[in-house]
């Protein structure tokens, strides 16, 4: 079938597979996360079905040790970063613009570059085939596994390189969520009254913006130890396994929560719905999700309870993991009051709803088992784990994303999904995603470790596996179903119509598929419910429908965000030097020269100077001197460090002879890289002036950026070069 | 491997009940959001009148209950979670010496018994320890994180290089307690089991001083075997002598007879001995034996070796 | 020695201290004069607490042998101490103090949050550094302006976030901002005193006093030198981030209100 014959909203256009690949219309680049997602979901599907295949009976020989190991890691990273990651960013790029009724996203071309970022991102993981072997330390990579003297063909190289581009991705993704949300509102949207699946998806930005750092400071960390010999991770000459631990996990466990809270957002739209009642308790259900967001970042540590790490230190982590608990409860009782006393239709959507109440709420539960440390000193790294985080992602995320596809597939294609495929898609799900993860908690009470490629036969053991086998059978064919239902009803299913269930968000007042330019009037907003207050006639008071205004995007907003991550990004590179300084490190202070980095320090400060004249002057002329003097003094300090840098290889501080050059190098390293970044952008910006006349927001955007780069300078001249003197 | 749920030490038998208290909190909290749920769906289907039914958006008092319960629960949970660790990983004397150093490899554990009267005793895979005697352990690594976990006997331990860490280690009665390693570290990860034999005091002693000793001199088939095991070079990995620490890249074989299991898994018989010389790869793949080409009669001979090494 | 016992017998009543708190008491009565504003228990509350932290139990086991206990103190001196004294000023009050033009001129300069971050975040920093911290240690004069600016500074930091004069405040956004960053910095810290290896604050690594409160901290609580230099930089990082916590969601909440203000007019 090819696109063409899809009913989806296509503007007229040459030919429509030019139009999708070039498009920058935010319904249609969520659709194509959409169908990435869901082609990683099969990938990934067949990959979780050989794991079962091989554990179906005890000592199974089907797959070899390492084709294991490449499958679980591969299946675990698949279904996160090229599967779960994409398919919720796919909804809110579908629907943040629609339910604030804007026009697109604030940055529609960020968002065209995201989307090919996570596609690039996505072939080069699976290009680790091709390779040589695919990555086989585990979705979490730990070091020393991870080196390159553990693993030495180029998988985690390719796997390294591939999040550093999916989580790029994410991130412009997440700064457009922000500043659309903030700046593109409709008249009388306030922040209180914005749909709840838009304010989650907010604050899972902002939850991006400061994760996605950790990650990537640990990938790069990863990076120049595998391939250029660094040793951050080589405790044989002074670097720490355990840093990895903790930066991935800091990246980590608020990633948990970014993948379930925009699920928690399409729940918190549909249950009211299909109850035909208000959500209950709105304020305490956003309030809870900021509570959330905030302590995600302060639970990483029982992730690795398992590690001597002291008891004052585990009991606070212990006591921040089970406090989490309380604001994820606070949800749950408020949606199951939100049914209480409504009018419940059982359509697919809310079916699926409901059950995400129970699945997630054990997931919830077995997740407070290991915020018990002791009982973490048991289960953890046992298929308890596994069955754990399957009922938070599967039960959790996967149910909240099958019900929303059921809810908003109409909107998208203008098509109903059938409501009888539905039910089977339904119950197979249910019963095969039951069958397949509860029997793992058993398995993990009885001792079975997680990441084994076959087990002894022990009283039991087979019989449990060979039923989560079968499970996970009925749960391959229930997806299968929802593909079918996906196929058959965007041709055959019953037309939808506007607003098919009587819903009262804005996304249901425009046709489906919803026209290019989304409204022609959006409809005055003055409650949560604006489509509700118009078919019962009440909108006195309310702003008055108007037709989309083009309203600014704020570029500078954008950019402020952009440095926040950068500056989490620098903050981790920092921690870590100071970390090992104060385990021991010695900087080589002979090698350091403070008068001349003083000098260039003073050069950076000189460009700081001149990069505000630039940005405060209002005239062409002199603003493009000012940047030239700007990039003048940034390429002196460039030259200055590189001959610093030959200096350091004559005395053969090098980054492999080290840890003070691995850590050295890789600080200033990243420093001098986002400088020659600055540089080039200065560059642009001058040619930019040339053909377009005085580009003045523009010239704000670079200059806030090189005024942070310049700061950054100044924390790592203090630390690094005065620092060694302390 | 017997679940931690049937516990064999003080330690773990406190983690049991900590587990019991927390599954009975689990259920009821369970089963009042099940109650709750399969209420509004019996109660609250849609009617056929299409009638909305109340806009009831919320009530302060409920929200306020569902907090503080929860956190009072949390609450216990958090005084019992601080109880059992205190418990568990009770404080050791620092200046103590471990009774008992284990270092995780790729892919087996080596076992050593630097606090023991009799010393040096170096085993691997099979663990012994006397009964009733709580035993300091320090876990290290040799190469990649691995974990120690004897689920009957202690809470498990990341070995890390670098990186000590240290637990109690103690069995209430006799027995063989199975182990495994329980962070994923490698291709066969799923093959580094062990077994803590534990024995009352005489005759783990007795173990001691046998494994300290030197094995008796090979004769005969064993002799040819031994001269077979220099040639061969097999001792650059492998120790055939409790003083030699130095080569510890395969385990120890010094009483490799004495043992029950082969690579903590399978029978230690002639026929799975001379299986692991022809065939390295064919037991556990990925390990870090060459195949040495060997002939039938070399086998042989070194299959009798091995098995002279009680 | 009991901890009861210790409770009761180590109290440390340095007259400067107390003779101080009392000023500030009298000095706010009479200027709050003549009815007692609903800010009252808030300011007396804060005045009350710093009586405490200095002459307390707390006090004492900081000076010698808790490094955990001097991180209380500070800890009470910048971040809890500041904000209930503020927060305990009446408005009136503050309006009265700015009709002097060189109060005026202080307050403008010091209430820029560009001004009061660095003045509330570095000095908290710098003074956990080893050398400084082991030098206020060891001389009384420093350890006094190291209490008495961590107060001073404190209320600088807090003044935009809690201060009387609530129009000046900073926007909603850019207040997260502010204690956000804080928070990270702190936590740095925290983090950097959790992972220090011992003997960076020789103090406390070895006291040389073989009296009771020593055994009693040992085997009574059952805390190692180790283990208190772990809780003292828990306690910078946890019960820190959760003040600036406290103060995001009163910000947050505060802002949700004006919005539901300004969306019914």
């Amino acid at each position: 079938m090819s696109e063409a014959a899809l009913p989806l909203p296509a503007a007229e256009s040459r030919s429509a597979a030019l139009d999708w690949l070039s498009t920058i219309d935010h319904k249609q680049i969520g659709i194509l996360y959409m169908l990435l997602a869901l082609f990683f979901f099969l990938v990934g599907g067949v990959e979780a079905m050989l794991m079962r295949a091989q554990l179906a009976l005890p000592n199974l020989k089907f797959l070899a040790p390492e084709a294991y190991d490449q499958t679980f890691t591969m299946h675990g990273t698949t279904m996160i970063f090229l599967v779960v990651t994409p398919v919720l960013i796919g909804f809110s790029t579908y629907l943040v613009p629609l339910m604030i009724g804007a026009r697109d996203l604030a940055f529609p071309r960020l968002n065209a570059l995201g989307f090919w970022l996570q596609l690039a991102g996505s072939v080069l993981l699976y290009v680790s085939f091709a390779a040589g072997g695919a990555p086989d330390a585990g979705w979490f990579s730990y070091a020393p596994l991870s080196e390159k003297p553990y693993s030495a063909h180029a998988g985690l190289d390719y796997w390294a390189l591939a999040l550093l581009l999916l989580g790029t991705s994410t991130t412009l993704a997440a700064i457009n969520f922000i500043v659309t949300i903030a700046a593109l509102r409709a008249p009388g949207l306030t922040i209180r009254r914005l749909p709840l699946f838009v304010w989650m998806t907010l604050v899972n930005s902002g939850l991006i913006v400061f994760a996605m750092p950790a990650l990537n400071a640990a990938l790069v960390m990863l990076l120049m130890d595998r391939r250029l010999h660094a040793h951050f991770f080589d405790a044989a000459q002074g670097g720490a396994p355990l840093l990895w631990q903790h930066y991935f996990w800091i990246f980590g466990h608020p990633e948990v929560y970014i993948l379930v809270l925009p699920g928690f957002g399409m729940i918190s739209e549909i249950i009211p719905v299909f109850s035909r009642k208000p959500i209950f308790g709105y304020d305490f259900v956003a309030a809870s999700t900021l509570a959330i967001a905030f302590l995600s970042y302060g639970v990483w540590v029982h992730h690795m309870f398992a590690v001597a790490l002291g008891k004052v230190f585990l009991s606070v982590f212990a006591a921040s993991s089970m406090l989490i608990a309380v604001p994820t409860g606070v949800k749950i009782f408020n949606w199951a009051a939100t049914m209480v006393g409504g009018s419940i239709r059982f359509t697919t959507a809310m079916l699926f709803a409901i059950a995400f109440l129970l699945e997630f709420t054990i997931g919830g539960l077995s997740g407070v088992a290991f915020a018990i440390v002791p009982i973490d000193w048991q289960l953890t790294d046992t298929y308890f784990v596994v069955a754990h985080f399957h009922y938070v992602l599967f039960g959790g995320t996967a149910f909240a994303l099958f019900a929303g596809a059921y809810y908003w597939f109409p909107k998208m294609s203008g098509r109903m999904l059938n409501e009888t495929i539905g039910k089977w898609n339904f119950w197979m799900v249910v019963i095969g995603f039951n069958l397949t993860f509860f029997v793992q908690h058993i398995l993990g009470l009885l001792g079975m470790p997680r990441r084994v490629y076959t087990y002894p036969n022990l009283p039991w053991w087979g019989a449990l596996n060979a039923i989560s086998t079968f499970g996970a059978v009925i749960l391959g064919m229930g997806s299968l179903i929802f593909l079918v239902n996906l196929a058959s009803s965007l041709i055959f299913g019953a037309k939808a119509g506007n607003d098919p269930w009587d819903a009262w968000t804005l996304e249901w007042a425009t046709a489906s598929p919803p026209p290019p330019e989304n409204f022609e009037n959006v409809p005055g907003v003055n409650s949560r419910r604006p489509l509700w207050d118009l078919k019962a006639g009440r909108t006195a008071g309310a702003p008055a429908a108007r037709p989309w205004a083009a309203r600014k995007p704020e570029p500078l907003f954008g950019m402020k965000l952009f440095v926040l991550s950068e500056a989490v990004f620098f903050f981790l590179l920092i921690v870590a030097y100071i970390y090992f300084r104060t385990t021991g490190m010695a900087a080589a202070r002979s090698s350091l020269h403070l008068g001349e980095s003083a000098t260039l320090t003073a050069c950076l400060v000189a460009s700081s100077f001149t990069m505000w004249r630039a940005s405060a002057s209002g005239d062409l002329k002199r603003a493009r001197l000012w940047i030239v003097a700007t990039m003048t003094l940034g390429l002196i300090f460039l030259l200055g460090q590189g001959a610093e840098y030959w200096r350091l290889f004559q005395q053969k501080v090098t980054i492999s002879q080290s840890l003070f050059g691995t850590t050295f190098f890789t600080l200033t390293g990243f420093h001098g890289l986002h400088l020659l970044v600055g540089i080039a952008a200065l560059a642009v910006l001058l040619a930019l002036t040339r053909l377009r006349g005085h580009q003045p927001i523009a010239v704000k955007v670079v200059g806030l950026y090189w005024q942070f780069i310049d700061l950054v300078w100044l924390v790592i001249f203090s630390i690094v070069y005065l620092g060694a003197w302390v | 491997m017997t679940p931690w749920l049937t516990p064999h030490s003080p330690q773990v038998q406190a983690i049991a009940t900590l587990f019991t208290q927390f599954l009975v909190v689990a259920a009821v909290v369970f089963l009042s959001v099940c109650g709750l749920i399969t209420y509004c769906v019996v109660r609250y289907r849609a009617r056929q009148s299409g009638e909305e039914p109340p806009q009831h958006a919320g009530s302060r008092g409920l929200e306020v209950t569902w907090t503080v319960i929860p956190l009072l629960i949390v609450l216990v949970l958090f005084v019992l979670t601080l109880r059992t660790m205190a418990f568990v990983d009770a404080p050791q004397n620092p200046a103590r010496d471990p009774d008992l150093v284990i270092t995780g490899h790729q892919w087996w554990w080596e076992a050593r018994y630097p606090g023991a009267p009799v010393t040096p005793a170096i085993t691997a895979n099979e663990i012994h320890i006397p009964v009733g005697r709580r035993l300091l352990a320090r876990i290290e690594s040799a190469d990649v994180i691995h974990d120690f976990w004897a689920p009957q006997l202690a809470r498990k331990i990341d070995a890390i290089p670098g990186r000590p860490s240290y637990i109690w280690l103690q069995a209430d009665a006799p027995g063989t307690y199975e182990g495994t390693c329980s962070e994923f570290c490698g291709m066969q990860h799923a093959g580094m089991h062990f077994r803590v034999i534990a024995e009352p005091e005489p005759a783990f002693m007795a173990w001691l001083e046998h494994q300290a000793a030197p094995p008796s001199p090979p004769t005969g088939l064993a002799a040819e075997g031994a001269s077979l095991f220099i040639e061969r070079k097999c001792g650059d990995c492998h120790a055939v002598s409790p003083a030699d620490t130095r080569s510890l890249i395969g385990p120890p074989l010094t009483h490799v007879a004495g043992r029950k299991l082969l690579s903590g898994d399978r029978p230690l018989t002639a026929q799975n001995l001379a299986l692991w010389i022809t065939s390295p790869q064919a037991i556990k793949p990925g390990n870090r034996m060459p195949n040495q080409q060997l002939s039938a009669a070399e086998v042989q001979a070194l299959t009798a070796y091995m098995e002279a090494l009680p | 020695m009991t901890t009861w016992d210790l409770l009761i017998s180590a109290w440390d009543w340095e007259p400067s201290v107390v003779v101080g708190c009392l000023a500030l008491a009298i000095a706010w009565l009479i200027l709050a004069r003549p009815r007692l504003p609903r800010h009252t228990p808030l300011f007396f509350g804060g005045t009350l607490l710093l009586l405490l932290d200095l002459v307390s139990p707390i006090d004492v086991l900081a000076g010698k042998y808790l490094f955990s206990a001097h991180v209380v103190q500070h800890f009470l001196l910048a971040f809890l101490i500041p904000p209930l004294l503020l927060l305990g000023t009446p408005r009136a009050l503050a309006k009265r103090a700015l009709r002097y033009r060189a109060v005026t001129a202080i307050e403008r300069i010091l209430a820029k949050p560009a001004v009061a971050w660095p003045i509330g975040v570095v000095p908290m920093i710098a003074w956990h550094l080893p050398p400084l911290f082991n030098a206020a240690l060891a001389s009384e004069p420093l350890h006094i302006f190291q209490h008495l600016s961590f107060l001073v500074t404190g209320v600088i930091f807090w003044w935009p976030i809690a201060g009387p004069l609530t129009e000046r405040r900073p926007s909603a956004l850019g207040s997260i901002v502010y204690l956000f960053s804080a928070c990270t910095a702190c936590s740095i810290l925290g983090a950097a005193l959790t992972f220090t290896p011992l003997g960076a604050y020789p103090a406390y690594a070895n006291i040389m006093d073989r009296s009771e409160i020593v055994r009693l901290i040992h085997t009574g609580w059952g805390l190692d030198p180790k283990s208190d230099q772990q809780l003292g930089g828990m306690l910078m990082w946890v019960p820190g981030c959760l003040v600036y916590l406290t103060a995001i969601l009163a910000t947050v909440a505060r802002w949700y209100a004006a919005e539901r203000l300004e969306a019914s007019q």
